[in-house]
């Protein structure tokens, strides 16, 4: 009787702590490779952060709501300066009617009937790539692969020279993730006393990138008006709003750097998390080569890997003082829907902390809900089925390096910085 | 019976016609059409997948 009274309370003072304490910029959280940190706050109704005084929506049903509820939380979350100089990007930052126009322009540039064209061209890089690497005894999975694939396609969806990709996956860093020690020091950016990138730099570097990305695009904008090809671009400066005028430039190089942003770091974070996964957990990276050739399994084992490794919290701002799912919420107030938190959800998911590759329903969140739902949801399905087919048809054994452990990323996506791997052990 | 696509609700998932390819297609933006709408009993356990595989709640069954 005793020990229910004391260890009953406890794991409500834990998990309330736990909630108060949430950071999803917080390196601890990033370091949970299973479930620590979500088995102690699962349950719990949306949260306010004191260490970061946003709201942390969790429950799977909290999220959804939190997704479909357009009338009550805005898109358009960049609150005056952004620190870093980030100005907003569409469709993301965008509500209503406005960004409804922005989605009928792309959506069919990602159709899946269009990216089911590029999968030969998806194969061939990701065959150039592991072979390179399965001839090795070991490599630097994240540098080596899963930076370089999905931004090699993104230049031969967007019509940008494919050689162009070390230079994308560098702006995409000094984006992203130049306030991370590691990256900073990749980047050459100066370091304060106590080891942190001097903001200063991060701004300046910042700023001398997004110029460099402007004349980049505008370079390509232009040629591809003076001569159409069969690529993004093209699509983008042939497209029409409903009033038959054209994309002016700034709404150009606004979409352009939100589809940079969402392509580039998101395969890219969940990929490197699904193979550290399977060097630690070789069962579960035999029983998917088991089934990833059945192409009735497939399908449903990537939305669970999916489910299983989601990498984002997406922020939504609050549009005026309101109550949703039991929160009261402020105008301005900013929420973190998390779907990794939601895919683990045990209220709607049986089993929710094991790979099941035959589960079904999944209706998992990690392409996000509702209007804003993931724009290259049917590009990152098959980015990550053919990237993990590939892999081990050419690279079926490996294992951690014992002497390099991951780094473990810190931007707004989930993911790893490196994985050294040894190939051909494991 | 008939499978239907609350056009309000769908944004595109693509899950309707990954599980229910023979009831499902996409359209041109990638949000689900409904192609054999009749439901047999062959089509029921598919059709209702595709009802319980939709994040939006899009998709349902008609009995008319």
């Amino acid at each position: 009787m005793t020990q229910d009274i004391d260890t009953a309370p406890d794991h409500t003072d834990g998990a309330l702590a736990a909630a108060r304490e949430l950071d999803w910029f917080d390196p601890v959280l990033r370091e949970q490779t299973e479930f620590e940190v979500y088995s102690k706050i699962l349950g719990l109704p949306p949260q306010r952060s004191e260490a970061t005084s946003e709201w942390y929506f969790l429950g799977y049903d909290d999220c959804r709501e939190a997704f479909q509820r357009a009338d009550l939380l805005s898109n358009n979350w960049i609150m005056g300066e952004n620190p870093l100089g980030q100005a907003a990007v569409y469709p993301e930052n965008s509500d209503g009617a406005e960004h409804r126009e922005y989605r009928r322009l792309l959506d069919p540039m990602f159709s899946p009937q269009l990216m089911e064209k590029l999968e030969p061209d998806m194969r061939e890089y990701a065959r150039e790539l592991i072979g390179s690497i399965a001839a090795k005894p070991s490599c630097e999975f994240v540098s080596e692969f899963t930076m370089p694939f999905p931004t090699i396609i993104f230049c031969r969806l967007m019509g940008f020279p494919l050689d162009d990709h070390p230079k994308l996956m560098r702006w995409k860093d000094v984006y992203m993730n130049a306030m991370t020690p590691f990256i900073a020091d990749q980047l050459g950016i100066a370091v304060d006393d106590a080891g942190r990138p001097s903001m200063e730099a991060v701004r300046e570097l910042t700023g001398t990138s997004a110029t460099e990305i402007i004349e980049y695009l505008g370079t390509i904008l232009d040629e591809r008006r003076r001569a159409p090809q069969d690529d993004i671009i093209t699509m983008l400066v042939t497209a029409r709003h409903d009033d038959g005028e054209s994309l002016d430039h700034d709404e150009l190089i606004r979409i352009c750097f939100n589809l940079f942003l969402g392509g580039l770091d998101t395969v890219t974070g969940m990929l490197s998390m699904i193979m550290r996964d399977f060097a630690q957990h070789p069962d579960r990276r035999a029983r998917f080569v088991e089934l990833m050739d059945d192409p009735d399994r497939i399908g449903p084992a990537v939305e669970e890997l999916v489910r299983f490794h989601s990498i984002v919290a997406i922020p939504r701002r609050v549009k005026d003082d309101c109550v949703l799912r039991g929160a009261d919420l402020r105008k301005d107030d900013i929420i973190q829907v998390v779907t990794p938190a939601a895919g683990r959800d045990p209220a709607r998911f049986a089993g929710a902390d094991e790979l099941d590759y035959d589960r079904s329903p999944n209706p998992h969140l990690g392409f996000g809900l509702g209007l804003h739902r993931c724009l290259g949801i049917h590009l990152a399905r098959r980015e990550l089925r053919i990237g993990l087919q590939e892999i081990h048809r050419l690279m079926p054994s490996y294992s951690l390096d014992p002497t390099a452990p991951p780094k473990v990323g810190s931007g707004g996506v989930r993911g790893l910085f490196t994985l050294p791997l040894l190939v051909g052990q494991g | 019976m008939r499978i239907v696509i609350d056009a309000a609700l769908c944004t595109g998932h693509g899950l309707c016609y990954a599980v229910a390819p023979a009831l499902v297609a996409p359209d041109d933006r990638g949000y689900g059409v409904v192609v054999a709408p009749e439901l047999d009993a062959g089509s029921l356990e598919r059709s209702r997948r595709a009802v319980s595989s939709c994040p939006e709640r899009a998709v349902s069954i008609v009995d008319d």
